[in-house]
């Protein structure tokens, strides 16, 4: 445990070593000041039914951020070991294969966390400027951001598969991009399935990252997409281990 | 401390090892030998547990590399060929991390960085990034890696590679240092730094071993009597050279 912790500090920190974190967290702020901006606009066209967190979380601009910006985060996990040649003292310490991945993960997450910060702040300003609550309950808050936590956790995931893979850290980010675009329209791909296939009698509200938002976002929490992203975490990590012991194998 | 069973190697179809059994004793300095691609730094990669073998079976202190990794792991020092680092990081923050990923107890890190920051002569450059660092303190900053967990067992590929004789020289030092308290697998194709360092000197070719022994044995083996390593090494490749070509 202490050492995926050395791992996963390092992994953390390196983010700030290099102009690569920073300019993300900056990204971030600004999509995300503007996505706030626009949707308290939208709001102040007239009385609406949805309330600001809805607005905000349930657009497709924030999830096409989502799509752009995890690929970015996660595409020199271990592409660039690989590429450096640091994998080398990686895989010659006292270190199992799973405490690589798992501590790769943790810090890409834990900085994936870091970059939504500012956007809290958002909401807790908002109650005293515009003397209106950002949502109806709790439920709201927590349901959209439990969600972007899960969907990030799963485009991490998938990103540091595509990480494994490669020794380049471009061909990573358009792996993992490309991948996670397919996810993205898979709603569209279903409705093109014959009305008798079994996939096409997948609840899409459940799975979909734009349909999911919208419910978690209005405080509606469905325990099956929970499952759903958290199971694709795990496959996806999975995966991402026997690819890393694989390209050992194959050396 | 090692001993190795039949160890082969292949790249795809191209065997890089073949069959390689020998045994190095606890204290000893062996200096790995041979012509350049003959799989000197292919078989280091291998007992360091970066590569794995095709085949055969590796034991340190008794311990098999397939099956008990992490502990034989915990027991040796690897200095790479080429070293690669973390270049944002400072030195001593760099040898920390390896500490705590080696597994050296928490209270015992800055004890033993500073150890090897002084046995390595990196005390100038401790608070440098690496990125800035010349060749040669690079060279050391590997050399204080592969020390700094105190490993039973050391393996130095190439150490004095791209460095000059001054730095080399201070290499040499350090490693004759080192010899004292650890048994060192020594790569290096420069037989002067081979019979300086070494107690024993195995010579590879076209992946097998060609001979393994001490000086006075390989003098007698090659019925060379009195010979420097340089005359029986040239001896060896000119021989097997003439043996390939007939």
């Amino acid at each position: 445990m202490i050492t995926i912790w050395h791992l996963f500090k390092r992994e953390m920190t390196s983010y700030f070593y290099t102009s690569l974190g920073v300019s993300l967290l900056m990204l971030v702020s600004l999509l995300t000041g503007f996505n706030f901006y626009t949707s308290v606009s939208l709001l102040n066209h007239g009385p609406s039914g949805i309330s600001i967190v809805e607005a905000f979380f349930n657009n497709f601009f924030l999830s096409v951020a989502l799509l752009l910006l995890t690929p970015l985060l996660t595409m020199r996990l271990l592409a660039q070991e690989y590429r450096t040649g640091t994998i080398e003292a990686l895989l010659t310490a006292p270190l199992s294969d799973f405490q690589i991945i798992l501590a790769k993960f943790l810090g890409a997450f834990l900085f994936f966390m870091l970059l939504w910060v500012p956007s809290l702040f958002y909401f807790i300003f908002f109650w005293p400027s515009a003397h209106q609550v950002a949502a109806a309950g709790y439920g709201a808050y927590f349901g959209a951001y439990g969600m972007l936590l899960l969907e990030g956790a799963f485009y991490i995931a998938v990103g540091l598969m595509a990480s494994t893979m490669t020794s380049h850290e471009l061909i990573a980010a358009t792996f993992s991009f490309c991948f996670l675009l397919f996810f993205f329209f898979g709603r569209r791909f279903i409705h093109w399935l014959p009305s008798r296939s079994s996939l096409s009698l997948f609840p899409e509200g459940l799975f979909f990252p734009v349909e999911t938002m919208k419910n978690f976002s209005r405080g509606l929490i469905d325990t099956r997409s929970i499952v759903f992203y958290l199971t694709m975490t795990f496959l996806f990590l999975f995966l991402s281990l026997s690819i890393f012991q694989l390209r050992k194998w194959r050396q | 401390m090692i001993s190795v069973e039949n160890l082969s190697k292949y790249y795809g179809e191209h065997q890089v090892l073949s069959s390689l059994s020998f045994k190095i004793e606890r204290g000893e300095v062996v200096a790995l030998l041979g012509p350049n691609g003959v799989g000197k730094s292919t078989l280091l990669k291998i007992l360091s547990g970066y590569l794995l073998p095709s085949s055969g079976s590796l034991f340190i202190d008794g311990l098999n590399l397939a099956t008990h990794s992490l502990q034989v792991r915990r027991r040796l020092g690897y200095l790479p060929e080429t070293v690669a680092f973390y270049p944002e990081m400072s030195v001593t923050e760099y040898l920390c991390y390896r500490a705590a990923l080696k597994k050296v107890q928490s209270r015992r890190i800055l004890e033993k960085v500073i150890d090897v920051l002084d046995l390595c002569g990196l005390r100038a450059v401790e608070k440098k990034l690496i990125g800035t660092l010349s060749r040669g303190y690079r060279q050391r900053l590997g050399l204080a890696d592969a020390l700094v967990n105190e490993p039973d067992l050391l393996l130095l590929d190439e150490p004095t590679l791209g460095l000059d004789p001054k730095q080399q020289k201070e290499i040499h030092t350090l490693v004759k240092t080192l010899r004292k308290r650890h048994t060192c697998l020594i790569s290096t194709h420069l037989l002067e730094e081979a019979t300086l360092l070494a107690h024993r000197f195995l010579i590879l070719n076209k992946g097998k071993i060609y001979a393994f022994g001490s000086l006075e044995k390989l003098q007698a083996d090659f019925l060379l009597p009195g010979a420097s390593l340089e005359k029986i090494f040239t001896q060896i490749t000119e021989q097997e050279e003439s043996d390939s070509f007939s």
